[in-house]
C-alpha cells in the first residue's frame, strides 16, 4: 500500500527516536522511503514533526557537535577555513561531545566547565540521576534560563534571560519555516536577551561580538550558511521562508530532494 | 521535514511511526484527517492505542495482540519498517536474523514477533483484515 501509491508521506515523532537503536529506526525509514521512491516529489517524504518551537531551529544554527550553521560539517576543511577567516578564531576540525558524552566526561573529570542555555537538563535528559551526579561534579557551571530550574540549582553562576515574548529573532518550524518572532512585552529589568548576554561574555573573553541587534546576527549568519543566503529580517517580514533559499530571489523549498539525493 | 504540512492533506498513503499526533501535534493532526477524507490509506505503528489509530487508520500495526506477545515493545519499530521494505523487494526474511540492532538483543521476543509478519503482510497487501485461521512462522536463523 505504501510503495504502491502515487504519493505516500512518513510522519514520525520521538515515538522511535527516544531509544537506544534511535537511529535505526530513523534510517530504517528513510531507507524505505528511498527503496520506494516516495521522496522528492510533493506530499511524499521522511516528515519528523519536531518536539519543541524552535528545535529545529537550534539544529539549523549548529547547535549540534558535528555542524556548523547550515549544517556545514566541521570536519570541512574548506568550511573550517572560510569560517575562520570570518571569525578570526582558530576552529578545531574534531566532531564535539553529545549531552550524554557531556555529562560522562564531567563526572569523570576530563569536561571541566559547563554552560546550559535554556535547559533543564536534570529533568529532560535520560538518567536523573546521572545528571545530577554530572552536574556535581561540574568545576565550573554555568547556566542561562527564565527560571531558576533544577538545573540552575546547581550552578555557580545564574544568567537570566528574557522569555520568548521578551525578544526579537526568528524561530524555525518542523516544516523548515524560518519565522519572525517580535517583542511583544518589555523584559523584567534584571534579564536580558540571550543574544546580549552571550556577545558581552564573548567580549569580555575577547572575541569582537559587536552586535546591534538580532538582524545583525541573522546578516552574518545568512553570509556563511548557504541555504540561508537568501534571508534576511526585512524579507522575513512578509512571512516565513523555507530554507533552503540560497539567493534573495529565491522563494524558498517546500520539499527537499528533488531530482536527486545527495 | 522533507516536505511541508500542508502537503500531508494531499497524500495517497501516510505511514505515522511513533507519534500520538492528535495529543502531541494536533494541528499537523487535522491535515491528516483531511488527507484521510480525501481518500487517503492511513497506517498507524504504535505501541498505544491512540485517538489516530482508533478514529480514522486504516491499519494499525502494533495492535493489542502483537504487543501483548512482544513485552517491551521499542526494540520492534525497526523490524516493522523492515517487513514493509521487504515485502516491497520480495525478500521477507533476507536480513531480519542479521541486523547489527538486534545484537545482543531481545531474540525470543523478535522470534515471537515474526510470527506475527505474516499476518501484517497479508493485511497490507490486500487491503483487508486477515482470515482469522493461524499465523504461519517466519523461521528465524
Amino acid at each position: 500500500m505504501y510503495a504502491g501509491a502515487e504519493r505516500s508521506s512518513i510522519c514520525y515523532t520521538p515515538g522511535i527516536t527516544e531509544h537506544s537503536h534511535g537511529v535505526d529506526n530513523v534510517k530504517s525509514l528513510a531507507n524505505l522511503a528511498m527503496l520506494t521512491g516516495q521522496i522528492g516529489r510533493p506530499s511524499t517524504g521522511v516528515n519528523p514533526m519536531r518536539g519543541r518551537n524552535n528545535v529545529q531551529g537550534a539544529c539549523d544554527m549548529g547547535a549540534l557537535p558535528n555542524v556548523y550553521p547550515g549544517y556545514q560539517v566541521v570536519t570541512d576543511e574548506t568550511v573550517r577555513d572560510k569560517l575562520q577567516r570570518m571569525w578570526q578564531a582558530e576552529l578545531s576540525n574534531n566532531v564535539g561531545y553529545t549531552i550524554p558524552n557531556m555529562m560522562d566526561r564531567l563526572i569523570d573529570g576530563s569536561l571541566k566547565c559547563l554552560y546550559i542555555l535554556g535547559e533543564n537538563s536534570v529533568v529532560s535528559d535520560p538518567n536523573t540521576h546521572h545528571v545530577v551526579h554530572a552536574l556535581q561534579s561540574a568545576e565550573f557551571l554555568v547556566v542561562q534560563d527564565i527560571f531558576l530550574t533544577e538545573t540552575a540549582q546547581f550552578a555557580h553562576v545564574v544568567f537570566p534571560t528574557a522569555c520568548w515574548a521578551e525578544k526579537e529573532g526568528t524561530f524555525t518550524n518542523t516544516e523548515r519555516k524560518v519565522q519572525r518572532v517580535r517583542k511583544a512585552v518589555e523584559n523584567p529589568p534584571a534579564t536580558r536577551a540571550d543574544w546580549e548576554i552571550i556577545a558581552d561574555l564573548g567580549k569580555r573573553l575577547g572575541v569582537s561580538m559587536d552586535y546591534q541587534s538580532p538582524a545583525e546576527i541573522f546578516d552574518e549568519m545568512a553570509s556563511l550558511a548557504p541555504i540561508f543566503a537568501g534571508m534576511s529580517h526585512t524579507r522575513l517580514e512578509t512571512g516565513g521562508i523555507q530554507w533552503p533559499c540560497p539567493s534573495p530571489e529565491h522563494p524558498g523549498t517546500l520539499f527537499l530532494h528533488q531530482g536527486a539525493w545527495a | 521535514m522533507t516536505n511541508s504540512i500542508p502537503e500531508i492533506a494531499d497524500t495517497d498513503c501516510l505511514l505515522v511511526v511513533g507519534s500520538n499526533t492528535t495529543e502531541a501535534h494536533p494541528l499537523i493532526s487535522r491535515w491528516m484527517f483531511q488527507a484521510k477524507q480525501n481518500g487517503a490509506y492511513l497506517i498507524v505503528v504504535d505501541p498505544r492505542k491512540i485517538q489516530l489509530s482508533m478514529r480514522i487508520c486504516t491499519f494499525g500495526l502494533g495492535s493489542e495482540r502483537m504487543w501483548r506477545s512482544s513485552t517491551g515493545s521499542c526494540t520492534l519499530y525497526s523490524p516493522t519498517i523492515f517487513t514493509i521494505a521487504h515485502l516491497w523487494t520480495g525478500e521477507p526474511k533476507a536480513s531480519l536474523s542479521s541486523r547489527s540492532i538486534y545484537k545482543g538483543g531481545p531474540r525470543k521476543k523478535l522470534r515471537r514477533f515474526a510470527v506475527f509478519l505474516p499476518r501484517i503482510f497479508v493485511e497490507l497487501r490486500t487491503c483487508t483484515p486477515a482470515p482469522n485461521d493461524p499465523p504461519s512462522v517466519i523461521r528465524l536463523e
